[in-house]
């Protein structure tokens, strides 16, 4: 700690407590990697996977009941309004726009030829940026600098596939979240580690 | 306005300042509570770097001012405080920081 930390900072450094352990980025980082294993083999089974975001909150929170409360301490963020109403707004307007450019090229280049563009070229770098809003946000509202990393990898990886024609787009869409899922994973892991053995457990009672 | 009247309105600003969170270790507390929803002593203790004892003290100064709710609690066999603004401490806090802004940019 500073010296004399100013009130954004102290602000600043709990909002970021929240993701120093490195958990959260280990279970997105399982996520992606289920979800882009699946995708790649089955795109229509991939839906079945965002099944797992609902087993991942009470496994996180009991991880973190044993594991980084008794290091760092309880918090419950306080959480933005804005930021709970924006959540949908965002999500939908991206679904939304992506359904309407599905429906131009197919009205542009007909069914088949319209189907293999969107789903080829245009497929990947959407989704890409669309994945990428996460990240970003946690790296500007929560100070996590490497968020901005996991971001611009979606982003990246999202035009790079159709640019190299290294896949075809549900592929290329399995293949980004695996990857990006796989290095979360791997950096979530060492951050945790690193917590867990700089951070000696407190004993006794947690209070006055 | 004249000048007595300004320096008057001036001095009466600083005087009226909440002298409970003016202090730099409840502010420190004033302030992590005010991003977080709800924290334990152990947190707050180690965000703000006091040590048990003072974060103790100044916390019960707090309470006593309505500004924060204490809450102990078992989470399994472990015993928990749990710390959290109330609206007041809310309205107090952000009315320092106003009037703290105010004042050093006149």
């Amino acid at each position: 700690m500073s010296e004399s930390p100013t009130l954004n900072e102290i602000e600043r450094r709990v909002l970021q407590s929240v993701y120093q352990d490195g958990l959260v980025e280990v279970f997105a980082g399982l996520f992606l990697i289920v979800f882009g294993t699946i995708f790649q083999a089955n795109a229509k089974l991939s839906g079945f996977s965002v099944l797992l975001i609902f087993a991942i909150y009470p496994v996180l929170e009991r991880i973190k009941q044993r594991w980084i409360y008794p290091r760092s301490g309880y918090v419950n963020i306080r959480q933005d309004p804005k930021e709970i109403r924006g959540i949908p707004i965002v999500g939908g307007l991206f679904v939304l726009g992506l359904i309407a450019i599905l429906f131009l090229t197919i009205q542009l280049r007909g069914v088949v030829a319209g189907r293999a563009l969107f789903l080829d070229y245009l497929m990947p770098p959407i989704v890409g940026i669309l994945m990428a809003i996460g990240p970003w946000w946690m790296a500007k509202e929560r100070y996590i600098r490497r968020g901005y990393i996991w971001a611009a990898l979606f982003v990246l990886l999202g035009f790079a596939f159709p640019i190299f024609h290294v896949r075809g787009g549900y592929e290329a869409v399995g293949l980004s979240c695996t990857l990006v899922g796989a290095a979360m994973l791997v950096t979530g892991m060492t951050i945790f580690v690193n917590f867990v053995r700089q951070n000696p457990v407190q004993e006794g009672d947690h209070g006055a | 306005m004249a000048p007595d009247s300004m320096a008057n309105s001036s001095i009466q600003a600083f005087m009226d300042i909440d002298r409970t969170i003016h202090e730099p270790a409840r502010l420190m507390i004033m302030t992590v509570l005010e991003v977080a929803e709800s924290a334990d002593f152990l947190f707050v203790m180690k965000q703000t770097g006091l040590t048990r004892g003072n974060l103790s003290s100044h916390m019960s100064k707090l309470e006593e001012a309505g500004y924060i709710e204490v809450k102990k609690e078992f989470v399994g066999k472990i015993p928990r405080t749990l710390l959290r603004l109330t609206s007041s401490g809310e309205k107090a806090y952000n009315a320092y920081r106003e009037q703290m802004r105010q004042l050093l940019e006149s």
